[in-house]
């Protein structure tokens, strides 16, 4: 089945909500998609993009999106796609936009982490898509091995392999991030 | 677990202190999907605006599961020999119930009562009088006298068109016919009577790129957007709705066709896509009929997906704004490649006579010298103005082309200045034999709103498609009411 996810059962924890309204959706979910989009493409204004992108496609189908079990698995697989295609683009485009303007992202605007996470997440980026999306659906967003799974439409056996792949190269290219003192 | 647990757990949190007090802005959705056109221009605007809300948002509107099934047995080739060959095989597919077609005859046109160049035509101010009067009734074009007939019924705000030279609105025998509906989706009309049938849901990467297969009459194909884009193939069948994995391109992390500017060849049985691996994009072809896959080396950041120029996939064009790629069968470049366009390209479509297959490309702004449409022979390199300054307007805008392959005849919108009476060649549909004496007909003016209040610019441009049988010349227009935009149809055999 290609489309495994809108189909199945909810995780236990995730409560089914026949009667999801879309603003309640929206305002809910909002801020964890933006991390979860900025951890991928590491630019605020395109993460917030790419939310807004995900946003329209749910409301656009909105009948559809609150007939599944699991809605939060489905916009974050909508995002995570798009922020692996749509984004990359999108941040090859801002970046000729700053050369071309000398525009500049006011510092308020911005997400600002502490240079060691920064560094973390810049890493992460530079992974093999999958594992770069298995990483942050687990550390970002506190997700189980099948949840994730749910999400990337692979198995649990392949979301191992792609955290236990991606911690290694993480510490292979940030040996000196090896530890919290590092 | 090892160490770079911890660090990851503390870059998370590091995240959540930055994210969790967003406040989430007011929600407005944005309008759906636009053209390669319009995700040219949208380029352009970021790049001098560097807005981020103006992209091609491509809805997944698909409800219907899909089902994997077996492939036809796929031989992947390289182009090159510094690639990779991969070679995949299944066994045989079912192409699910559908009808075998027979390819038409050459397009049988008989417009000597048509207006040709050079034919007096008084320009009259449109009236609301002088409108056609609803769906299914025919209409006299007044300054043109050719009979013309509603198809379609929009809502008031609505758009319901042709789709855009990319794909073909006609399958190749003319007997189905695919309109969009803005906001809504596709749907799938009767191409004898020109009857609603159903509607579709074609959820590709851009809802311009589907290919009618050659001889099946209701299969298409488009690559796959459930929620991003993917390496699946999809066949739909419009009359039934079933749909399968047609093929999964393992070689491609995932397939498109880019911006291309450039239309799907009618007739043909190659798809020309682009293929993105771990380096970066490859000009891949897909022979519907056989199964063969053919990958070129890399090619630069910003090409556009090959477009089949010949029925049996030996020449290909990919279509920049300024420029002809022109490719062999095997995506290798041929002695005429690139044509150099010299001036900017609006729309791009892909016919004419089998042995000098035509890229027939509109041109605006500064065109040197350039004519509004050119003919560039991809076998000979030579070109030809088809529309230029000398056919009467110096302001003819740009324009919209669809062509079938084997005809040579290229029906054309071009823009109008304003909803006035206009200039001659201005706003109106025109038909193009593109034979050794070129023959320009002028079927009648769409006189489509300059400037609709509602949906968005694409929304507002007359599209146009051209039936390969020579019946019809199905346009869009709101006829100057600024209500909703149908599709109207001129019938030529009047």
């Amino acid at each position: 089945m290609q489309r495994r996810i809108l189909h199945d059962s909810p995780p236990d924890d995730v409560p089914v909500r026949a009667n999801l309204v879309f603003d309640d959706f929206y305002t809910q979910q909002y801020s964890r998609l933006v991390g979860l989009a900025y951890a991928l493409t590491g630019n605020r204004m395109v993460a917030e993009d790419m939310v807004h992108d995900a946003f329209t496609e749910a409301h656009r189908r909105w009948s559809e999106v609150t007939g599944y079990d699991y809605p939060e698995a489905w916009i974050r697989r909508v995002l995570v796609n798009k922020c692996h295609s749509r984004g990359r683009r999108l941040m090859s485009e801002a970046r000729m936009i700053t050369k071309v303007r000398a525009r500049r992202v006011e510092p308020e605007a911005d997400i600002r982490l502490p240079d060691r996470s920064s560094a973390v997440w810049e890493a992460v980026r530079a992974l093999p898509k999958r594992q770069a999306q298995a990483i942050t659906l687990h550390y970002w967003e506190d997700l189980t091995i099948a949840q994730i799974a749910t999400i990337l439409e692979v198995g649990e056996e392949s979301v191992k392999t792609h955290l236990k792949r991606g911690r290694a190269k993480l510490s292979e290219i940030m040996p000196e991030r090896g530890t919290l003192d590092g | 677990m090892d160490d770079f647990d911890d660090v990851l757990r503390s870059a998370a949190q590091d995240l959540r202190v930055e994210t969790d007090n967003l406040t989430p802005p007011e929600f407005t959705p944005r309008s759906s999907s636009v053209g390669p056109f319009a995700a040219g221009i949208a380029v352009a605007v970021l790049a001098i605006a560097g807005v981020f809300g103006l992209r091609t948002l491509l809805q997944d509107g698909g409800n219907e599961d899909l089902e994997a099934v077996a492939p036809p047995e796929t031989t992947i080739t390289t182009s090159t020999t510094n690639a990779t060959s991969t070679t995949g095989t299944s066994d045989g597919a079912d192409g699910g119930p559908v009808s075998e077609l027979t390819l038409p005859p050459p397009m049988p046109l008989d417009l000597q009562n048509a207006v040709q160049h050079g034919d007096p035509v008084a320009l009259t101010e449109t009236t609301s009088s002088s409108l056609p009067a609803g769906p299914g009734t025919e209409w006299t074009e007044p300054d043109f006298g050719t009979s013309i007939v509603q198809v379609t019924d929009a809502p008031v705000g609505g758009t319901i068109t042709p789709v855009y030279s990319t794909s073909q609105t006609f399958n190749p025998s003319g007997s189905l016919v695919i309109l969009y509906q803005q906001g809504e989706g596709h749907e799938l009309y009767d191409g004898n009577t020109l009857a609603p049938l159903r509607e579709l849901s074609i959820v590709s990467d851009d809802v311009y790129n589907f290919s009618w297969h050659p001889t099946q009459e209701s299969l298409i194909y488009f690559s796959d957007w459930d929620g991003g884009e993917s390496n699946r193939l999809i066949e739909l069948d419009v009359r039934t709705g079933a749909r399968r994995v047609a093929e999964t391109f393992e070689a491609c992390d995932r397939i498109g066709q880019g911006r291309g500017i450039g239309s799907t060849a009618n007739g043909t049985g190659v798809m020309g896509l682009l293929c993105t691996q771990a380096d970066g994009e490859h000009w891949m072809t897909y022979n519907l009929l056989t199964g063969e896959v053919v990958i070129s080396e890399l090619v630069d950041q910003g090409e556009t997906a090959p477009t089949s120029a010949s029925p049996d996939g030996t020449l290909f064009a990919a279509i920049t704004d300024t420029a002809i790629r022109v490719l062999d069968g095997d995506l290798q470049p041929t002695p005429q490649d690139p044509i150099i366009v010299r001036a900017d390209a609006q729309a791009v479509t892909i016919g004419g006579a089998d042995a000098h297959p035509l890229a027939l490309v509109t041109l605006t702004g500064d065109r040197e010298s350039n004519g509004l449409v050119i003919a560039f022979d991809l076998v000979t390199g030579d070109r030809r103005s088809l529309l230029d300054d000398s056919t009467g307007s110096q302001a003819v805008g740009n324009g919209q082309l669809s062509t079938t392959l084997s005809a040579g005849v290229v029906a054309a919108v071009t823009r109008a200045a304003d909803s006035g009476a206009g200039a001659p060649y201005q706003g109106e549909i025109l038909l193009v034999d593109t034979g050794p004496d070129v023959t320009i007909y002028r079927l009648g003016r769409h006189r489509m709103s300059f400037d609709l209040g509602f949906g968005f610019e694409w929304g507002s441009t007359p599209f146009i498609a051209l039936d390969p049988l020579g019946r019809y010349v199905l346009f869009s227009t709101d006829f100057g009411s600024g209500t909703a935009v149908n599709t109207f149809a001129v019938q030529l055999d009047r």
